[in-house]
């Protein structure tokens, strides 16, 4: 009903009908549906059930730790790698993540040479390079949560284009049954092997 | 084509075609080249265009190629517009 008569008003405007109708029939029908929801349940249940965030979930599971996660971000622009270096590292100490150490491993060039003309003309070329800047953010010391949110943070805001990441991650944990030497635990089995 | 990426070819193929699209979409209105950016998986369209279409014709053909391109490349394209009076003139030095 309210769908039939949204797209008879915006088929009488010159506004494309796929984008606006869209976006007025998901508006329009909230406001229907709560409305017959709170006529139906009453507005009680609400009030009173504690209010959670759907987006935080809270489990109990004991968190994976990361010894050093390392991000190298790859570029074409020097000044854009610098940029977004300040911007990592203000974003790490904002949340309390210790920065390691920032490495900027020197420039990869890769150059070729080209005939500059279409036909002949062997004697006079062109050269072309792309050059590669690279910048290594190490930081130590996170648990999987902490990593997870600084990560999804930093690729959101990277710069178009021009810088790559490349992410590695090393853990840390010691499986149970190499906690004790092997020697420790079995002298009986060593007893047997010397009698046979 | 950083060093050490794939998809090179894949992204200057599309570059491409976006220019020649959009040199087609809205014919003989182009103020300069259009730049493309990516950011993750949206594509990013700036476009300078000349004043001779009204504008409701612009925001039409803005919804058609945002749509269309959407469905080509299975990604989200935004197209960002600006209307310029006249060329800007760019001197070699």
């Amino acid at each position: 009903m309210a769908a039939g008569w949204l797209r008879r008003l915006c088929q009488g405007s010159a506004f494309p009908v796929s984008y606006a109708s869209r976006i007025m029939q998901k508006q329009y029908f909230l406001p229907s549906s709560n409305l017959m929801g709170a006529r139906l349940a009453g507005s009680y249940g609400d009030t009173q059930e504690p209010k959670t965030n759907p987006l935080v979930s809270i489990s109990d599971e004991p968190e994976t730790l990361y010894k050093r996660l390392s991000i190298l971000v790859k570029g074409h622009d020097k000044a854009v790698l610098d940029s977004y270096e300040y911007f990592a590292v203000l974003a790490a100490k904002e949340l309390g993540i210790s920065v390691e150490k920032v490495d900027k491993p020197p420039k990869t060039i890769e150059r070729f040479t080209l005939l500059k003309s279409v036909h002949i003309y062997k004697k006079h070329r062109v050269q072309y390079e792309m050059r590669t800047h690279y910048m290594c953010l190490e930081l130590k010391y996170l648990t999987s949560s902490t990593a997870a949110v600084y990560l999804e943070y930093v690729q959101r805001n990277l710069p178009e284009g021009v810088a790559m990441e490349v992410k590695k991650t090393k853990i840390e944990k010691i499986p149970e049954h190499i906690q004790k030497p092997v020697w420790d635990t079995l002298p009986q089995v060593e007893e047997t092997k010397v009698k046979s | 084509n950083l060093c050490g990426e794939a998809g090179a070819a894949q992204r200057a193929l599309e570059d491409a075609f976006l220019r020649r699209f959009l040199a087609g979409t809205f014919p003989g209105l182009l103020a300069d080249e259009v730049v493309l950016k990516r950011r993750g998986n949206l594509l990013v369209l700036c476009a300078l265009l000349g004043r001779a279409l009204p504008p409701h014709k612009l925001y039409f053909l803005l919804g058609y190629a945002e749509t269309l391109l959407g469905t080509f490349y299975k990604c989200p394209v935004r197209l960002e517009l600006q209307t310029v009076p006249a060329r800007v003139p760019y001197k070699h030095l």
